[in-house]
């Protein structure tokens, strides 16, 4: 298999907050790869390293062999990129962004003619595409951001947060696009907070959590690691850090008070066990709700039950 | 041709692009067209008027006499003297502005320079876009009132007097490439539209006019020390000062209008200018225009890359 993207000791440092703390990653040719982590867990500031946007405090990136910290204008035309914050030249049309972009990219006119028409196609946006931008809903400016991202055939992909602002119809498309992509031989880099959407699409997934990696495995691994425990949340009348620390103590899991409820992650009889633990320190149980185990309980139990 | 030079072309053609889809653009350029056209059929013909109360062209107390030997190079002074000059430089400055800054607050940097763009390229093809927006615009007005004045007051101008009319304009368009390059600058060292506008402001209106007038300070501090009194446009501490004021720079330029400059050249361009008048070499002038240009374009590539676009 070809690494695609390779990343070595990657540091990046915003005065004394360390955001991303010697980041180690491979992901190879055709691979959907998964990268999840909580808010704030370095996520972005990794996809900003990786296109040069941001400058790391240390480590390597390399893209199909490039160094992409030193040379990111030679990695570029291997890149497709759809950003999580992004916006559009208001007073240009959509067709004439990709025109722009094409250009960058050093397509000549008639392929990019009629690469243009063919990604309009792929994301059904033919009908609006010769409208000035500032008249598009954001769904149609995410269609336009993922046909520039794809126009150029690029080897590795990074979406990041895809699906947001699409309808559900248009997430399912995307989800089959991505799928098409990697049959293709593209690979794809998914960074996403909808764990949904990872377990669905991606084969393998990393998961980040204060800047540190805490695994990278496949999503039928994660699954397993996670045992019978799934998500539970015990809903009370009077949450409180007290009742939380009660089914630490109980389960030695982690357990954490959040709005009416105390979550944590158990199997059947650890969630016995907690939830007569939040009985005795004085809890007045409500009701309790279970998930079944899922990338979801893996998830939280990496990142100490911090959320997506 | 290298990936750099297409880069920044592709760059500074979209530029060009968004700015003729723009009102800014239109706005501007037609408040310019109407003063133009305004200074060229009303203020023109009322200078004129006042020259020849004084005796036309012989009149040697009258400081306009050479400039009124010509309507069309009369008039020209009068675009001046209604703020021609600075609207020019307020053109440059108004499309310039957010040229890096309005990209990062918008967003709309990450797809670009997702793409094969080096960050030079970025920065130079900002700059040559608005240059060229700059240019074309300040230019085809210029050029359309120049023939407009030919029209109304069927001047027939000689060659040499054509020549002084495009010298003139060459510097006009030197000096918006200054501000042009200023303005850009500041664009880069923030990520606020509104808070590149106000440095850039500030540095047109107030910084450059102190340090051209620095000159004029210390003579005067001296001139009140030791009881004398002087023209102190002429002394060589006060002019080493003024190039170091691209709007001054700009103004030496408009003695390529005057084919006869006797000294009231010097004099009605002082009246231009309360605080600090024009140097008196246009070459150095020119060049020190064109030494902003660079400096602060310069600076813009220094700032975008090292910048991290969070």
């Amino acid at each position: 298999m070809e690494t695609v993207l390779q990343v070595r000791g990657l540091r990046k440092r915003y005065g004394q907050i360390e955001a991303l703390k010697g980041l180690d990653l491979e992901v190879q040719r055709g691979e959907v790869f998964g990268f999840l982590g909580p808010n704030g867990a370095g996520k972005t500031t990794f996809t900003k390293c990786v296109t040069g946007f941001v400058r790391p405090s240390a480590g390597q990136i390399t893209v199909l062999g490039q160094d992409a910290i030193r040379h990111p204008t030679r990695v570029a035309p291997h890149l497709g990129l759809v950003p999580d914050q992004y916006d559009f030249y208001g007073n240009l049309s959509g067709w004439q962004h990709l025109d722009f972009y094409g250009r960058l990219l050093s397509m000549p006119k008639r392929e990019r003619d009629a690469r243009i028409d063919e990604v309009l196609g792929i994301v059904r946006m033919e009908e609006g595409a010769h409208r000035r931008v500032k008249g598009y809903s954001h769904g149609m400016k995410q269609r336009i951001c993922i046909a520039q991202a794809i126009l150029h055939k690029p080897e590795l992909i990074l979406f990041d947060e895809p699906t947001n602002g699409l309808d559900p119809k248009g997430a399912v498309e995307l989800r089959d696009l991505i799928k098409g992509l990697a049959k293709d031989g593209t690979t794809v880099f998914l960074n996403s907070h909808l764990l949904n959407e990872v377990e669905q699409t991606c084969s393998r997934v990393a998961i980040l959590d204060k800047g540190r990696l805490v695994t990278v495995s496949s999503v039928a691994q994660l699954r397993r690691r996670s045992g019978g425990a799934g998500a539970v949340v015990v809903r009370v009348a009077n949450p409180s850090a007290k009742l939380a620390t009660a089914v630490k103590t109980a389960i030695k899991k982690a357990a954490k008070a959040e709005g009416d409820g105390i979550s944590f992650l158990a199997d059947e009889d650890q969630t016995a066990k907690a939830v007569a633990a939040i009985v005795k320190a004085g809890g007045q149980v409500t009701g309790v709700e279970r998930a079944n185990a899922s990338l979801e309980s893996a998830f939280l139990e990496l990142t100490q039950g911090d959320s997506a | 041709m290298s990936d750099f030079l297409r880069a920044t072309y592709e760059v500074a053609r979209k530029e060009v692009l968004q700015h003729i889809r723009t009102k800014r653009l239109l706005i501007i350029a037609g408040i310019m067209l109407f003063l133009l056209v305004m200074v060229t059929l009303v203020f023109g013909p009322q200078v004129t008027k006042d020259a020849n109360v004084g005796g036309g062209t012989g009149n040697s107390d009258h400081p306009f006499t050479n400039a009124l030997e010509n309507m069309v190079l009369t008039v020209y002074f009068g675009v001046s003297l209604v703020g021609g000059l600075q609207f020019t430089q307020l053109l440059a400055i108004v499309l310039t502005g957010d040229a890096v800054c309005s990209e990062w607050s918008n967003r709309t940097i990450f797809l670009l320079l997702s793409k094969p763009v080096s960050r030079v390229a970025f920065v130079t093809g900002k700059l040559l876009g608005n240059l060229t927006t700059v240019f074309v615009t300040i230019g085809g007005l210029f050029i359309l009132d120049y023939g407009l004045m030919q029209f109304f007051y069927a001047g027939s101008p000689d060659g040499a007097e054509v020549a002084g009319f495009f010298l003139m304009l060459v510097f006009i368009l030197l000096g918006c490439a200054a501000f042009a390059s200023i303005s850009l600058f500041f664009s880069t060292i923030t990520k606020s539209t509104l808070m590149s506008f106000l440095y850039t402001l500030g540095v047109w209106l107030i910084g450059f006019p102190i340090l051209g007038s620095i000159g004029v300070f210390t003579s005067l501090r001296d001139a009140a020390r030791d009881g004398t009194v002087q023209n102190f446009y002429d002394l060589p501490q006060v002019q080493a000062w003024l190039y170091l004021n691209p709007v001054a720079d700009m103004q030496a330029g408009l003695r390529a209008l005057l084919p006869h400059d006797t000294g009231d050249t010097a004099q009605f361009l002082r009246l231009l200018n309360f605080f600090n008048g024009a140097p008196n070499d246009s070459g150095l002038a020119a060049l020190m225009l064109v030494v902003y240009t660079l400096i602060f374009y310069g600076l813009s590539v220094l700032v975008v890359k090292r910048r991290n676009f969070e």
